[in-house]
């Protein structure tokens, strides 16, 4: 039997929509107000709600009359419904006009990353990594809700006016909670984009989201995407066997732990790459806590590697395109596993350590921190000594240190400090190390270098709190095994005893932490409660017996 | 239009039925469709055909499954069963009564209701009672009705595939509780997963609402007393490993 075909198109013409929308029309209780941008799937229209007259206006996003711009259009709607947070555009309403579906979202008054990139001055470089880390953290967002975007890039990156970066074009992304609509056709109108796995069309990893977050860093920095646009399928595949230029060799001024995480995401090899936008985010706040290896210095192209070398990088990066599509996923390539399994066995676990605690205490919390070493072998552990203060130092009139605005950030036009950096990190170049305080409030600090040995124990008052806590943290590095040594890191917190709870709480939930460790007696029961109620994430307190 | 629980795979279960009956209400279910497969491996056959028949005398949909074939027709149907499945239809037939058995065999093969198909194995050969398996098994499948939706039973893990114009495929495994928009613009085939005898590993009864009005499909777990319903079985003198594998969903 032959199958019946699918709701045939029908109207006037392939995009029949612009025939029946005319500003002042009602649908259901959106009034048309004007059109704002007509492109080959949607057309999009400023609109009035009915139901809330007082409301900012809003886009109504209708899909042009053919079977694939519906389809893309039903999956946002699914998608967007399903998603909230300040990354995400807010869902106000779907239904359906003319038999075609439509969409309407909250509209942003903001640039988009396009708009900025195409002036005649090069993305200042500070802008440039604050950029790189909102990105990797609105990333990590969505990923945490269980959605990929699949078609970031700058056209689809818009900043509200608080600065706040907000992520558009969903119409490719994908929920792990709903079944993938999209066919095995690539879109050669964001080919500069692409993941190579996503021309072999696999959509289900997260990674396939930072390399496309590598492509879009690399054009904000350097002006043009690595490997050009594509403009057939037959280049798209050739562009796998290029190797792009170093961002240094164009733009000098880039630092090699920026050009360092831009070519590991870069990679064919979806396993060499961050494991989850998180732990991008995370290296981009802690520049020194990379390891750097020898690409991080390159100035001139590389040319790749030959023979042997050359069929390795391709085998390799071919199992893990494919991976998906085996019964038994390869050990070290690609995992068919669901996105938040994928995010549960690479999580970030913060241990908070009093210097002043007991040796009792110490040793109870590196043993629980270990176990969570051993069962999670993929966490990164940052282990963070806090250096408690008698005395705030606080600017003239600040009452007490708060938590920078939410979503309010510099380079974009808001406000002075992000909630995405570490506050006294007031340049995104490297934090400086030893604790200043920038603005008066806590201060923190940090130090990952794992190859160098720990430094020996003098127990006094006059040791540097990073000597301390890599101390403590010795034994958990396992007699200097490579991959144990590279999963922690070593940062100091500076400040009083009241403030513990919202310097922690903020320092979490900018790291993204998915754990903090803590000890059961650390501070006061209020502290302690306190410090409960400003997690945004599982908080364990360690009894000495747990240690014991 | 009113919600449509489909319900399939009840094996003679009446803890599991009665569970997902009172779920299905409590989520403002007004329509049922019985997938098939009222009968066999479970206790209880008479309850379960009694209450498939009340409901159906009720406006329900139901259709007919091997097993409730198997135990309609006598031996002479059960030739292609297991051993152990064998055994049971023909304790079941014992236990029914001659209405009992009268509405098993006057089941339909399969109903059409609007754009949707329902059928306990497939659209292709129905009284094959061949398993849709894989994406290719779905699309035969697909392809052998007009109707946009086909919901199957037969299969006892909860499954749902589509396929566009184009020809291109997918399958998914779907989560609990999560409602699932089916475009207008692919045709689908869903495995509600068995309310009896889950196989997915959950021993947590599975069924699906179908929401016609807006196309959305939402499938459901529902717990319930399987050590009531596995001590019935061992009760009934029927194989312990029928009663074993309920607690573990297999």
């Amino acid at each position: 039997m032959t199958p019946p075909a699918l709701v045939p198109p029908t109207g006037p013409t392939p995009h029949g929509s612009s025939t029946v929308l005319v500003a002042g029309r009602q649908i259901d209780h959106y009034v048309l107000t004007r059109e704002v941008h007509q492109g080959g799937a949607s057309h999009l229209w400023q609109v009035t709600d009915l139901q809330a007259q007082n409301a900012p206006p809003r886009l109504l996003k209708v899909a042009c009359r053919t079977e694939e711009a519906m389809v893309r259009l039903e999956v946002e709607q699914a998608l967007l419904k399903l998603l909230g947070g300040r990354h995400v555009p807010r869902h106000c309403g779907q239904g359906e006009v003319d038999g075609l579906p439509y969409l309407v979202l909250e509209q942003i008054d903001g640039p988009t990353l396009h708009s900025r990139l195409t002036g005649p001055q090069p993305l200042p470089w500070l802008q440039v990594v604050d950029l790189a880390q909102r990105l990797a953290v609105a990333l990590h967002d969505i990923h945490r809700q269980g959605a990929l975007h699949l078609d970031l890039q700058p056209r689809h990156i818009m900043f509200r006016p608080s600065g706040e970066l907000v992520l558009l074009g969903w119409s490719l992304a994908r929920h792990e909670q709903q079944p993938d609509l999209h066919d095995n056709t690539l879109d050669l109108d964001n080919s500069a984009y692409l993941a190579p796995e996503q021309i072999h069309w696999q959509r289900h990893d997260l990674r396939s989201d930072l390399y496309t977050w590598a492509v879009v860093v690399y054009e904000a920095l350097t002006g043009a995407p690595p490997f050009g646009c594509p403009r057939t399928t037959g280049e798209l595949r050739q562009r796998l066997a290029k190797q792009t230029l170093p961002p240094r060799a164009l733009r000098p001024e880039c630092a090699p732990w920026l050009q360092e995480c831009l070519l590991r995401n870069l990679d064919l090899d979806p396993a060499q790459r961050h494991a989850t936008a998180a732990m991008l985010a995370f290296a981009l706040y802690h520049p020194d806590a990379q390891a750097l290896t020898e690409r991080s210095k390159w100035t001139t192209a590389v040319p790749p590697p030959r023979g042997p070398a050359r069929w390795r990088q391709w085998r390799d990066a071919c199992a893990a395109w494919w991976a998906g599509d085996l019964e038994k996923p390869l050990a070290n390539t690609a995992f068919r596993a669901p996105l938040r399994l994928q995010l549960y066995t690479h999580p970030i676990v913060m241990v908070l350590l009093d210097l002043r605690a007991s040796a009792l205490t110490q040793t109870a919390l590196r043993r629980h921190a270990d176990s969570v070493l051993n069962g999670a072998p993929h966490a990164h552990l940052a282990c963070v000594a806090w250096v408690a203060t008698t005395t705030p130092e606080r600017p003239q009139g600040q009452a007490a240190p708060s938590p920078p605005p939410e979503g309010g950030e510099k380079p974009w036009g808001g406000p002075a400090f992000s909630d995405e950096r570490p506050q006294g990190q007031a340049a995104p170049s490297p934090p400086p190390e030893g604790g200043e305080k920038p603005w008066g409030g806590p201060a923190f600090s940090h130090e990952s270098k794992p190859d160098e040995p720990p430094q020996a124990l003098p127990v006094q008052v006059t040791t540097s709190p990073l000597a301390q806590v890599r101390h403590w943290a010795h034994p958990l590095l396992k007699h200097g095994d490579p991959q144990r040594t590279a999963r922690l890191s070593y940062h100091v917190i500076e400040c009083t005893s009241a403030e513990l709870a919202e310097t922690v709480g903020c320092w979490a939930r900018q790291h993204l932490m998915d754990q903090v460790l803590l000890s059961a007696d650390l501070g006061t029961p209020e502290c302690r409660t306190h410090l409960a109620a400003q997690m945004a994430c599982t908080l364990t307190l360690v009894h000495h017996a747990a240690g014991a | 239009m009113a919600l449509l629980a489909l319900i399939t795979d009840l094996h003679a279960n009446r803890e599991a039925v009665e569970a997902v009956l009172a779920d299905a209400r409590a989520k403002g279910a007004e329509r049922f469709a019985f997938l098939g497969d009222f009968v066999g491996y479970g206790a209880d056959p008479g309850w379960v055909v009694d209450t498939v028949r009340a409901m159906v005398n009720q406006g329900a949909l139901a259709v007919m499954g091997n097993h409730d074939l198997a135990v309609a027709q006598g031996s002479s149907m059960q030739h292609n069963m297991v051993p152990q499945a064998r055994q049971v239809a023909e304790w079941t037939r014992s236990q029914l009564d001659a209405r009992q058995l009268d509405f098993l065999a006057s089941l339909p093969m399969s109903v059409v209701d609007k754009s949707c198909l329902f059928v306990h194995a497939n659209a292709f050969a129905p009284a094959q009672w061949r398993y849709i398996q894989t994406r290719l098994d779905a699309v035969r499948s697909l392809q052998a009705t007009d109707c946009r939706y086909t919901f199957c039973g037969h299969v006892h893990e909860p499954k749902l595939y589509h396929v566009g114009s184009s020809g291109h495929s997918g399958e998914f495994n779907p989560t609990p509780d999560i409602p699932i928009p089916l475009s207008k613009h692919r045709r689908w085939l869903a495995l509600p997963g068995s309310a009896g005898q889950p196989r997915d590993g959950n021993p947590a009864a599975s069924y699906a609402l179908f929401d016609l009005e807006s196309s959305t499909l939402t499938f459901q777990r529902v717990p319930y007393d399987h050590n009531t319903t596995a001590a019935k079985i061992l009760a009934a003198g029927l194989p312990a490993r029928l009663a074993h594998r309920l607690s573990l969903g297999v």
